[in-house]
């Protein structure tokens, strides 16, 4: 064991002993021998179990990618879907390590809850779809407009204040589900259909004709989703946050799984960091090896790839990177250096 | 899969099938479609000496393009066509899409055309029609509604030397 | 394997509507090459499709993508540059025409394969509409039955416009096979569908800036 990582440890326990008891997280993983995920019970693009009963989406690869880089190998991951309802307590309770399910970074949930957000891998915000005939480009044209929403969800409300806030005149309709919901869109009840934006991608390709909607770039509320751990560990919770930071870095870098081999003999000192050639002692002060960020863009890729592949313009959601790109091409997307 | 794009694809795939019953409205074709095995050979008038040498080529859809394009032909023998003898009694060349030579030979139709192509009756959908010819330059179609379609007339100007 | 039917196999299962007009009798061929399973193969696209320019299959001026992610589109895109500058990010196959106000349209584009792609600022320094093509001599070579230069046209490779791009010898044009969309296939050009490159080709004046980005390279 290199000194650097036993000094860390080392400390890592003293700094334990003044939080709550439980604190050793990534060791219990490596004993268990496999990685404990809380996932959706099924989303489209985010979390899916396919027929063979392997699961795949955005949430399930970044379980993956954490897998891989504690054990070099993305399968050692037991996924736990969890309904809406009891993902917070399945994590309270340690039934799984990491909760890796489209849930919004809030204030209640962390300081509330006793959580701690690892950073954020998506941002969704609240979004409008319209028929294509209806020549908006803005949601600030939304005038004299009909607007169907689920009811009892946080979109009614945005709805509302955001209309009220620009000045516009449009008539809400409440639905109880997100199907009749979808069908008052479809049957011309309303010109308008407003939810998550990550929704509305999904509710468009069950429409007949998904080419005659279109849903507007607008976003108009914060719903960062990111994964999710006990706020009683916190070098579980660097280990976590720096994998996210890990895989956004990667396609700043241009580090993706085509290359990541051939990353290792790069002249680059970002990238030769990156896959752990310099700065050898950096995995190791995560409690990790050197080469941890390798291993899991060699495993799932990228974030770009990863996001492409699941959501985006490798999937049959489509979904436009918009906020999600990195912040040097038009998003934003900003994950701190690693050195 | 399920796929998301059914809609689309139905809607411009119910006229598409139409117009193939059609036989290849979408392309500016002018004239009859030879139906391939209708013809039967007759002496041609054309000899492959003819052919043979060096082609600038260039091709062509629309009539008023042509003097254009005539004049492009000529400026393309730095990339010239060649056009040999072949081992038998034809000439060697391409046929559409394919870049292998074969020995093509000329082939006069009971239609009062002439043909070029691999050894088949006249008209065959292979073919090239040689529209007309000169010393100096020749104007060919590909029989193939198809293959006309997407490459146009073309026309050998010859080059010089 | 005939050529007609090598061409045929080529179709992807990219959506690829046709409105109206001459070019149905393409668009039906990909219909009728279809099958179901055909369509799964969208979702695993391969990254680049080995093919070269042919005088390949008549689109009509009126054809667009019409559904799926290169489908044109408003997005979200935070930019400094002004309005009407083209951003094309040569690894994501897009093209963005900045509108202000953290918003650009986007367009699926297909690229130039691997080794030929490039980066930098030029200005659009011409626009031509139904352009004349010249197949370059390494693809003569490739494809010898190529006539050497071919007017403009619905058969044209060059497809229904072009923007030429400052003094080099690269071009955003349109294309005969839009089902390349989203694809590495050209020598460097950036290929939109027919009826999006006259869109494109509407909203953009002879002397706007186009910046070309490609990802960070290890």
């Amino acid at each position: 064991m290199p000194i650097g990582f036993r000094a860390f440890a080392l400390a890592g326990t003293l700094f334990a002993a003044t939080l709550p008891a439980f604190s050793g997280t990534l060791d219990e993983v490596r004993k268990r021998g496999s990685l404990a995920c809380g996932v959706s019970m099924g989303l489209l693009g985010f979390s899916e179990q396919k027929p063979d009963g392997s699961w795949a989406g955005f949430d399930v690869d970044f379980c993956r990618a954490l897998a891989a880089v504690i054990f070099d190998d993305p399968k050692k991951v037991t996924f736990h879907p969890l309904s809406a309802l009891e993902r917070f307590d399945a994590l309270k309770a340690g039934k799984i390590d990491i909760l890796s399910r489209n849930s919004t970074w809030t204030l209640e949930r962390e300081a509330g809850l006793g959580l701690l957000f690892a950073g954020v891998n998506f941002y969704d915000g609240q979004g409008f779809m319209i028929r294509r005939d209806n020549k908006a480009v803005s949601a600030l044209e939304l005038n004299r407009t009909r607007v169907c929403v689920q009811a009892g969800t946080t979109n009614a409300q945005g709805a509302t204040e955001f209309f009220s806030t620009n000045s516009i005149t449009a008539e809400l309709k409440t639905f109880p589900d997100g199907p009749s919901t979808l069908r008052g869109f479809e049957t011309g009840e309303c010109d308008v259909m407003t939810a998550d934006n990550s929704g509305l991608f999904a509710e468009r390709l069950r429409l007949a004709r998904a080419s005659e909607a279109v849903i507007l770039p607008d976003i108009v509320s914060k719903e960062p989703l990111g994964p999710v751990v006990r706020n009683d560990d916190v070098r579980w919770y660097t280990l976590v946050r720096w994998v996210n930071f890990a895989l956004i870095n990667a396609e700043e870098l241009g580090v993706a799984s085509s290359n990541v081999s051939e990353a290792k003999r790069s002249t680059k000192p970002d990238v030769r960091r990156f896959v752990g050639v310099d700065g050898a002692d950096l995995g190791p002060k995560l409690g990790v090896t050197a080469d941890w960020a390798a291993r899991a863009v060699a495993a799932v890729g990228n974030y770009g790839e990863i996001y492409e592949r699941n959501v985006g313009s490798k999937s049959r959601l489509g979904i436009p990177r918009g906020l999600n790109q990195l912040w040097t091409e038009g998003g934003i997307l900003y994950a701190p250096p690693i050195r | 899969m399920v796929s998301a794009y059914p809609a689309s694809l139905i809607r411009a795939g119910i006229p598409a099938i139409l117009v193939l019953l059609l036989g290849g409205c979408g392309t500016t074709i002018d004239e009859a479609v030879v139906t391939p095995g209708a013809l039967t050979e007759r002496p041609a008038t054309i000899r492959n000496e003819q052919l043979i040498g060096k082609w600038g080529v260039a091709s062509y859809r629309e009539e008023k393009d042509r003097k254009r394009v005539e004049a492009q032909a000529r400026a393309q023998c730095r990339l010239p066509y060649i056009i040999a003898k072949g081992p038998s009694d034809g000439v060697m060349m391409h046929l559409a899409d394919d870049a292998k030579l074969y020995e093509l030979r000329i082939k006069g139709g009971s239609d009062g055309k002439t043909y070029l192509g691999p050894e088949a009756p006249p008209g065959e959908w292979q073919d090239r029609e040689i529209i007309s010819i000169s010393e100096k330059e020749m104007i060919m179609r590909f029989v193939d509604p198809e293959v006309h379609g997407r490459y146009g007339t073309f026309i050998y100007v010859r080059c010089p030397g | 394997m005939t050529p007609r039917h090598s061409l045929l196999s080529r179709f992807n299962g990219l959506a690829v509507a046709t409105r109206r007009g001459a070019g149905f009798f393409l668009a039906g061929l990909a219909v009728m090459a279809l099958s179901g399973a055909a369509f799964g193969r969208q979702q695993a696209a391969p990254i680049s499709m080995d093919i070269g320019d042919e005088p390949g299959r008549v689109a009509t001026a009126e054809q667009i993508v019409e559904e799926g992610p290169f489908a044109r589109q408003l997005v979200f895109f935070r930019s400094s540059e002004p309005a009407g500058t083209i951003v094309i990010h040569t690894n994501e196959r897009f093209l963005y025409v900045v509108q202000g106000n953290n918003r650009a349209l986007r367009y699926g584009i297909g690229v130039g394969r691997e080794g030929f792609q490039w980066s930098g600022l030029v200005r659009v320094s011409r626009k031509a509409e139904w352009p004349d093509w010249t197949p370059p001599p390494e693809m003569i070579a490739r494809q010898p039955y190529l006539p050497r230069f071919m007017a403009g046209g619905p058969g044209n490779p060059m497809g229904a416009r072009a923007l030429y791009l400052g003094s080099t010898v690269y071009r955003i044009h349109g294309t005969n096979q839009p089902e390349t969309i989203g694809h590495a296939v050209s020598s460097g050009c950036f290929r939109l569908a027919n009826g999006d490159v006259i869109d494109l080709f509407e909203r953009i004046a002879v002397g706007a800036k186009v910046i070309i980005r490609h990802g960070a390279s290890i």
